[in-house]
């Protein structure tokens, strides 16, 4: 419900709501009217019935809204009529009567009353005219607003020269209102001599009654000023003061701006006693003495609870510390939870580590009780803690862990203080000044020590540190040390110190350091409790100081290696070590594709100390899929892309292992298939290797201790596939008779299949450049280019659907839905491309990346072969423009040119190809094409410039 | 405006995360259209409450055709899934992540990079400070290939006494500097040219400097004239190219032994950059072509 009846205000049964209740007021009336309305039709009908003229019963009847109705037409009587309408005259009249009594409850408005007592402004009384406006002050709060537009108002109509009372009221009115604000300054001089507009005398009285009544105890304050305003009312009803007094409420509403020196006494309970030193350290703790200087330029008293908090009695208890930490200094170390700052000397001696948050030796109930206290207390929360028992003074820095506790509880502050951040404070008397210097210290102690999480919350206003100065002391953990003023002197040793040695020096320190803060995390604790890899962490983390972890790098890489789940997040940065590289995650083919080379490298010389080795190079393209053992006249064997899942490594592995267990059981042959990227025999743990099919090259060496194995002879083994029509690598093996080589094999399928390829035979098609073996070159050149084209042609229809497609998409094309579409395109390309070159091009990478020995992007095998086969492409249609000089030289300035024009011109070179296709060509050379129709006799289109300003809206 | 066409980079003044990207032939009539000093015009989306006025921070021009600044326009409009931007480089994946400043200069010079901008040796000219921090950050690490000129001019010329300021807000007159230098480059290669042909006469015989044969002013030919000073060597617009290819094909082969790149460089049909045959000093492609068609309307 709304507010009470407010006495003496208007009509005491008058109740002022809000205008939402109001608005449910008016749903409500119109939900009655709805159903009176309703009632009322079913009293028609009776009264229809009752007065109603007989009837023929035979044509007349009620019909709908209770009209006479004869077969559907309405027939009445003028005299019904007539009757009906007077009826409904005197209802409608009722309705307004009883409307306007329903209109006129007891509760009421605030703004219905107002307008009908106040809405004439300047036609009444000037006593109204205050009235309202203090009303119209109270209601909307905003005083000085309202002030200035009634001072408008008046000065307008004081412009327009009205009475002269009226202008001499108004001119006082904004005298008032200048003097008003002026009042401020003196409280007790303020308006309570000026009458209080808010209340007529007769309300004023009949509110002191009601209070009286209700609050026979009032205190004397309240008394007092009830009094006075009566008093004031009583002596100001003849002053005129339009905008004068805001009354009780708005005095008491808004803070004054200004306080005087008495009313700050009284408000913060200020002695008279402060230091000096308080004041030069930069806090806030104001004395009454301070008040009396000039209140604006130092301190400014309106301030924050903080602040204020720094200055009472809270403070003038407690023997504040000089060295209050407040807020932004950098990082601090933390506040050991642990209470070993405790205070005695054998705390400080502590070096062990110490547990977070436990129960330590020494403390008391009180602080375990402190510490949760603590985690609680931020910057902004100033709780206002009982110190009076707590604050001791110390002789030494010994402090007692209640005291520390509860005084860092205090977060006392300065005006300058970063809300965000906590202080501490502790409680030292007789050395607060070295304390001071001591936390300054330790805030220019690179909190890097810290972990980052801490250093944010630490801050320590640099400007309330006063520099370090000799005596700056650090509480060091020796007991031997005495708490005095020569016993901290770390100083040095804490700045200079890296992060690790920090760390340690930690150990000492920080157990006794009283500075510490309170939400702090003891890093300490965390270090030495925690795991190496941990530390490492620490080592690693960005924001610490580098260089530091020399001692733990090793522990890092032993980390790395161990793959521990305690660092299994840590991300293992640039290490290193090689084995580091290893469990890199993807985009690593590179670097294991070098260091599997480098260790198969090391290993093929290890083993050569004992085996003769002969090595093969093969290079191929295309995808290893399957090996076949048998031997078998042409082609067949095939490898399969190792690197697609690491079990296929492993069988891979075992394949080989098999195999070199064979080997060395029957021949003692040492066969190791060296592939560029990945080593088979070497790395059991690298299954981080990724994706790629990037065979290019296999190296294959043989290593053999003996000679009885006439079968390696120089005629060797395998190798490579010359383009293959499918997908598939084709290894054909050249003659001999080599029996096994250890290729891993996966199938098109995914299943991997250990097959040994074998090393025999046959004629192999013609590729160019092998390494070492002229038999092999010669062997291969023999073919003939007819025979392969024939073949693939053949190879293609003779391909599955599966194959044509991943053909196409190794040769970068888009693939279709059916087949014979498939075919048409790959029958096409391959008239475009040669595929001789197509294995050019592969070699001719890889022997760049040979010869340059320098880091590069192993390109997959699908990348090389798609390369290769749009750069034939792209340069037979660039072969073919240049042909065409009119369409070059447009070209050449940029014209825009036709797709269709060009497209035309590639069919009738016979070169077809996908529009896609033709589309990323001129995409890469530039060519600006439109499918606009507008082509001149060129079949260039025109130019569309300039003429008309052609902006592209968004 | 001959020829002259750009795609622009809007701020709001008010609400300086908000960006607008558009093109047009005239900078300063469109950037009054934005601020709704000329109500014909469109610029719908920056009509809305709140955001105006606003002002251009960053021109890209030379555009050799209205159609390829508005595929530039329109693929830094879309960098999601534009197909200038391949997918590896991709700095926006989606539409809501393009809006950041650092996204979308990344996008620029993402699109700047493409091969297919590349041709065009775009310039960029920036007008405001902020931004051009923004590019020197250069949040998305991509690093713009060296035939973009970037020029700059962060003078905010506010000219008090100019009863023309027609909206608060807006660097008209930051514009209006830009063309001036703008025309100034222009005019100078204008004069150059009527320079040299003014001192020649009917007799005189024109030959091309690479093809060695005669150059007749008069014919459909393009010619191209070194656009230094203190050169006036005339060649085939053609010549030049074929010229220019053969150099760069020669360097690109040159290079590939120790190219690190595997990727083949297929043959270009546009030159990008090269010599000049007489001066020796750097030319560029699309400023040459520029110039001829200037030579063109001259005669």
């Amino acid at each position: 419900m709304g507010e009470e009846e407010e006495c003496g205000i208007g009509d005491k049964n008058e109740l002022y709501i809000s205008t939402q209740f109001q608005s449910k007021l008016d749903e409500w009336e119109a939900e009655d009217d709805v159903k009176l309305k309703l009632q009322k039709f079913k009293n028609d009908d009776d009264y229809q019935e009752k007065n109603s003229v007989p009837i023929n019963s035979n044509s007349m009847r009620r019909g709908v809204y209770g009209r006479l109705e004869l077969g559907g037409t309405v027939v009445m009587d003028s005299r019904q009529r007539k009757e009906e309408e007077e009826e409904k005259k005197k209802k409608k009249k009722k309705k307004k009567n009883s409307e306007k009594q329903r209109k006129r409850p007891k509760i009421k408005s605030i703004t219905s009353h107002v307008t009908s007592n106040y809405s004439n402004f300047f036609n009444k009384s000037p006593e109204t005219a205050k009235r309202q406006i203090s009303i119209l002050k109270l209601l909307s709060g905003r005083k000085r607003k309202v002030n200035d537009i009634i001072r408008r108002i008046q000065a307008i109509e004081g412009d327009s020269g009205d009475s002269g009372a009226e202008g001499r009221d108004r001119k006082s009115a904004v005298d008032d209102d200048d003097d008003d604000e002026e009042e401020y300054d003196d409280y007790e001089d303020q308006d309570l001599d000026n009458s209080v507009v808010l209340y007529k005398e007769n309300e004023w009285f009949d509110i002191i009654k009601s209070i009286n009544l209700k609050f026979p105890n009032l205190s004397k304050a309240s008394k007092l000023t009830l009094s006075k305003i009566t008093t004031s009312l009583t002596n100001n009803e003849e002053k005129l003061n339009l905008a004068s007094s805001d009354g009780i409420w708005n005095i008491a509403a808004n803070p004054p701006v200004k306080l005087t020196k008495d009313e700050l006494t009284w408000l913060y309970d200020l002695d008279d006693y402060k230091n000096s030193d308080d004041f030069s350290n930069g806090k806030v703790c104001f004395n009454s003495s301070q008040l009396s200087n000039d209140d604006s330029e130092q301190l400014p008293f309106l301030m924050t609870l903080s602040q204020v908090l720094s200055g009472t009695d809270y403070g003038n208890k407690i023997t504040k510390p000089d060295w209050e930490i407040s807020d932004s200094s950098p990082e601090l170390s933390p506040l050991p939870m642990d209470n070993t700052i405790v205070t005695e000397d054998k705390q400080l001696s502590r070096t062990e580590p110490q547990v977070k948050n436990n129960t330590i030796p020494n403390s008391n109930k009180s602080s375990s009780s402190i510490i949760a206290d603590f985690s609680n207390v931020d910057g902004n929360d100033n709780k206002n803690r009982d110190t009076d028992d707590e604050i001791e003074e110390i002789s030494k820095y010994k402090f007692k862990l209640s005291q520390r506790n509860k005084s860092q509880l205090e977060t006392i502050g300065s005006s300058k203080k970063d809300p965000i951040t906590l202080d501490t404070s502790l409680v030292v008397t007789n050395n607060e000044e070295k304390l001071r210097q001591q936390n300054n210290d330790r805030m220019e102690d690179p909190c890097s020590s810290m972990p980052d999480r801490i250093s944010s919350k630490i801050q320590v206003p640099k400007s309330f540190v006063e520099p370090a100065s000799s005596d700056m002391n650090l509480i060091e953990s020796t007991s031997a040390k005495s708490p005095t003023n020569s016993s901290l002197n770390n100083h040095e040793i804490v700045t200079s110190s890296p992060v690790f040695s920090q760390l340690k020096f930690k150990k000492k320190n920080e157990l006794e350091n009283p500075n510490r803060f309170i939400n702090q995390v003891e890093p300490e604790n965390t270090n030495i409790v925690v795991l190496s890899s941990q530390e490492s962490d620490y080592g690693h983390s960005i924001n610490q100081l580098p260089g530091s972890f020399n001692e733990n790098e090793n522990e890092n890489e032993e980390v790395a290696e161990i793959d521990e789940p305690a660092t299994g997040s840590h991300v293992l940065t640039h290490k290193n070590s090689q084995e580091d590289t290893v469990y890199s995650t993807a985009n690593s083919d590179f670097f294991d594709s070098i260091k599997l080379q480098e260790e198969s490298s090391n290993l093929n010389e290890n083993r050569k100390r004992k085996k003769v080795t002969e090595t093969t190079r093969v290079e191929f393209k295309g995808k290893l899929k399957s090996l076949i053992k048998e031997p078998q006249e042409n082609v067949t064997v095939m490898f399969k892309n190792r690197k697609r899942k690491s079990s296929h490594r492993s069988e891979t592995n075992n394949s080989n292992n098999d195999n070199e267990q064979t080997k060395f059981s029957t021949t003692t042959k040492l066969i190791e298939v060296k592939k560029r990227k990945y080593d088979l025999d070497e790395i059991a743990n690298s299954s981080e290797d990724e994706e790629g099919e990037d065979i290019s090259v296999i190296e294959i060496t043989k290593v053999f201790e003996e000679t009885n194995h006439n079968d390696n002879s120089d005629d060797d083994n395998i190798i490579q596939v010359p383009s293959s029509q499918k997908s598939e690598i084709v290894f054909l093996s050249i003659a001999d008779k080599d029996p096994h080589e250890n290729v891993q094999s996966k199938n098109d399928s995914g299943k991997s299949k250990d097959e040994i390829y074998s090393t025999n035979n046959t004629a192999i098609e013609s590729s160019n450049n092998y390494t070492n073996q002229d038999n092999v070159n010669q062997q291969l050149n023999n073919t003939d280019d007819e025979e392969e084209e024939e073949e693939y042609e053949e190879n293609f229809e003779s391909l599955s659907t599966q194959d044509l497609r991943t053909k196409l998409n190794s040769w970068g094309l888009k693939t279709s839905k059916s087949r014979a579409k498939m075919l048409e395109t790959l029958k096409e390309t391959s008239k475009l491309i040669d595929q001789s070159q197509l294995s050019q091009f592969q070699q001719n990478n890889n022997k760049n990346t040979e010869s340059s020995q320098l880091p590069s992007l192993p390109l997959s095998q699908q990348e090389n072969s798609q390369l290769s086969v749009k750069g034939q492409i792209f340069d037979k249609i660039t072969d073919l423009v240049m042909k065409n000089e009119s369409l070059h030289l447009d070209i050449l300035m940029f014209k825009p040119i036709s797709l269709k024009y060009f497209q035309k011109l590639l069919a009738d070179a016979n070169i077809n190809i996908d529009i896609s296709l033709v589309k990323k060509y001129l995409d890469e050379q530039g060519i600006v094409a439109t499918e606009n129709e507008s082509v001149n006799k060129e079949g260039v289109e025109i130019d569309n410039d300039n003429d008309i300003p052609d902006d592209n809206s968004d | 405006m001959n020829n002259f066409y750009c795609c622009y980079l809007l701020q709001s003044i008010e609400k300086p995360k908000s960006f607008y990207i558009g093109s047009t032939p005239d900078p300063i009539r469109r950037l009054r259209q934005h601020n709704g000093d000329l109500k014909q015009g469109g610029a719908f989306k920056t009509s809305k409450k709140g955001f105006r006025p606003w002002k251009i921070v960053l021109i890209i021009y030379g555009f050799p055709s209205k159609i390829s600044a508005l595929m530039f326009e329109h693929a830094w409009q879309h960098p999601y899934q534009t197909r200038h931007i391949s997918k590896d480089l991709k700095i926006s994946k989606n539409k809501q992540t393009h809006y950041s400043i650092h996204n979308r200069l990344g996008n620029l010079k993402l699109l700047l990079n493409s091969n297919f901008f590349l041709k065009m040796s775009l310039k960029l000219f920036l007008f405001d400070k902020k931004i051009y921090e923004n590019w020197c950050l250069n949040k998305a690490c991509i690093n713009i290939k060296d035939n973009i000129m970037i020029n700059s001019n962060f003078q905010n010329f506010q000219d008090s006494e100019n009863s023309q300021e027609f909206i608060k807000g807006g660097n008209y007159n930051q514009l209006k500097e830009f063309f001036k230098s703008y025309n100034d480059n222009k005019n100078f290669y204008i004069e150059k040219i009527e320079k040299i042909f003014s001192s020649l006469s009917i007799n005189t015989k024109l030959i091309c400097q690479i093809c060695i044969q005669h150059l007749d002013i008069n014919a459909n030919l393009l010619i191209n004239i070194c656009y230094h000073e203190n050169c006036e060597s005339i060649c085939h617009l053609k010549c030049l190219a074929l010229f220019f290819l053969k150099t760069n094909n020669n360097n690109n082969n040159n290079n590939n032994n120790n190219n690190l790149n595997h990727k083949k460089e297929f043959k270009n049909l546009i030159p990008i950059c090269g010599n000049c045959v007489t001066c020796g000093k750097f030319l560029l492609w699309s400023i040459i072509v520029s110039n001829s068609k200037i030579i063109k309307e001259c005669f």
